[in-house]
């Protein structure tokens, strides 16, 4: 039987059974708080606590308000995100972030090259797609500032009604931005930006609008607590392997 | 967006969360432009996908090692009924093997079989002697592999490794150092001119553990640290200036 409609029958029939299935994931999201520094060391089983507590009493609204939209371990585990920050943004940072350099032991070890491209990929992908239409213009101009190969694909994803011709003129012309200097390829795709949308945008204004966006990825790349450090080069050589890996 | 204390309700958090894990629809375009536009909810969501992509990949992990020690012990009661059978077949032809009589004047003609070879010596004794049959042992040409090891420079600049690639970064050829829990790690980067350098400490997968900002040395107290391999940069804003290496040991090692 699909595991939703599982939980979802414990959900009605018996919410403390329900519970329990949820602790590992109850505890895991209580030790990201204590890594981010939101909470000390021996604190963690008292948050735990009170988590599953607030559970409990909040369990006939959680009944109601539960809407089908999503799978109820995920609605769950949101709740259980916002009991934590609740509590938590009443007091501030009580120790250092913690990084968690060695990473959840649970996880399999597998072929370290593909499977952590594979993983640090969807996670960049997730970030672009979060940044919605800039996460799209995002992309296109990392790949360009990388010399990377702009593939139809790419051009797709703009929600602009591109004509064959016009696919064509724009894929050639953003390839031939190949070794030429950052500040000409900002130019460049300034003028393909207000081929597809009619605005001007001044390339000193995009080599803006990139870095700040850049940044902002970077940040959410490397996370909090710090779980990696990316740089633009960094993030530049992922997408490359993930080419190379696609090839 | 309904009554809340976050940005976006539980709902619709939930729902996106789902969407991006590849799971669920999308979200109602206000949802997505919020989110687009708010980094605390995209730190939220993020973290939620990705505690969840754990929480999965552990639940998986547990079937997969149920289901494979299931088929380990029936491939094991397979092996050992077939091993039963073999040993039965054997024990029953080494009751049918007769004996073979030579006479002395006529010109020995062993019987041979593939698993017996039968021997006459100058007392008309019958010796046998059944042929073990050929084991072979496989030995991996462990030096061949790894010097057709290859090298991934784009990996090791990513996770700033140390390894043998033609990348000048990184194979240079500095030697591992090695210390001990307690100890310090003492160096000396005056030869750099550069004004502002920042040294970083990062685990053997990659997470950075500590950057300082520092001038001419380093004298970093190794503690609370695991012990393990560690690698260590000297960058600036524009490029990476030297890598090194050690291990870490426990005192009691």
């Amino acid at each position: 039987m699909d595991r939703n409609k599982v939980e979802i029958e414990l959900l009605q029939k018996d919410p403390e059974k329900l519970l329990l299935e949820y602790q590992n994931m109850i505890w895991a999201i209580v030790r990201k708080q204590f890594l981010k520094g939101l909470v000390k060391h021996n604190d963690q089983d008292d948050l735990y606590q009170e988590i599953n507590k607030k559970l409990l009493e909040r369990m006939s609204r959680i009944q109601e308000q539960y809407r089908t939209s999503s799978k109820l371990r995920t609605y769950f585990s949101k709740i259980i995100q916002n009991i934590c920050l609740e509590d938590l943004r009443k007091v501030s940072l009580v120790m250092e972030p913690k990084p968690d350099p060695y990473g959840n032991d649970d996880v399999v070890d597998q072929p370290v090259d593909y499977f952590l491209i594979q993983q640090e990929y969807e996670r960049f992908k997730r970030i672009i797609t979060m940044q919605d239409k800039n996460g799209q213009k995002l992309f296109l101009l990392l790949k360009i500032m990388n010399d990377l190969p702009i593939e139809r694909s790419d051009l797709s994803r703009f929600n602009y009604e591109l004509k064959g011709d016009a696919i064509i003129e724009i894929e050639v012309k953003l390839n031939a931005c190949k070794d030429l200097m950052k500040k000409e390829k900002f130019t460049i795709f300034g003028e393909i930006l207000y081929l597809l949308d009619g605005k001007i945008i001044p390339p000193d204004s995009l080599r803006k609008w990139f870095k700040t966006h850049l940044d902002e990825c970077l940040r959410l790349m490397n996370g909090n607590p710090p779980r990696c450090a990316y740089n633009a080069e960094s993030l530049g050589i992922l997408l490359e392997k993930v080419i190379l890996i696609k090839k | 967006m309904g009554k809340q204390t976050k940005h976006i309700d539980e709902n619709s958090s939930a729902q996106y969360v789902d969407w991006l894990r590849g799971e669920g629809v999308k979200p109602a375009d206000e949802v997505i432009e919020h989110v687009a536009s708010c980094f605390e909810c995209k730190e939220e969501l993020l973290e939620l996908a990705e505690i969840l992509d754990n929480e999965d990949r552990i639940v998986n992990q547990k079937r997969n090692k149920r289901i494979n020690l299931n088929l380990i012990w029936r491939a094991a009661a397979v092996l050992l009924g077939v091993l039963v059978v073999a040993l039965a077949i054997e024990f029953l032809r080494s009751d049918q093997k007769e004996e073979v009589l030579v006479n002395d004047q006529t010109e020995v003609n062993p019987v041979q079989n593939k698993d017996s070879q039968i021997f006459v010596n100058d007392t008309n004794k019958l010796d046998s002697v059944i042929m073990e049959p050929e084991i072979v042992i496989i030995i991996h040409d462990t030096i061949k592999y790894a010097e057709n090891f290859k090298t991934n420079p784009g990996l090791e600049v990513l996770i700033d490794a140390n390894f043998r690639s033609e990348n000048s970064l990184t194979n240079k050829k500095n030697f591992r150092q090695q210390y001990l829990i307690g100890d310090t790690l003492h160096l000396d980067f005056s030869g750099f001119k550069h004004e502002e350098k920042i040294f970083s400490l990062i685990s053997n997968r990659g997470k950075s553990i500590r950057d300082l900002t520092v001038q001419d040395m380093i004298d970093l107290p190794l503690i609370d640290l695991v012990p393990g391999l560690y690698y260590w940069k000297l960058v600036t804003s524009d490029e990476i200036l030297i890598l090194g290496s050690f291990n870490l040991f426990s005192r009691n090692d």
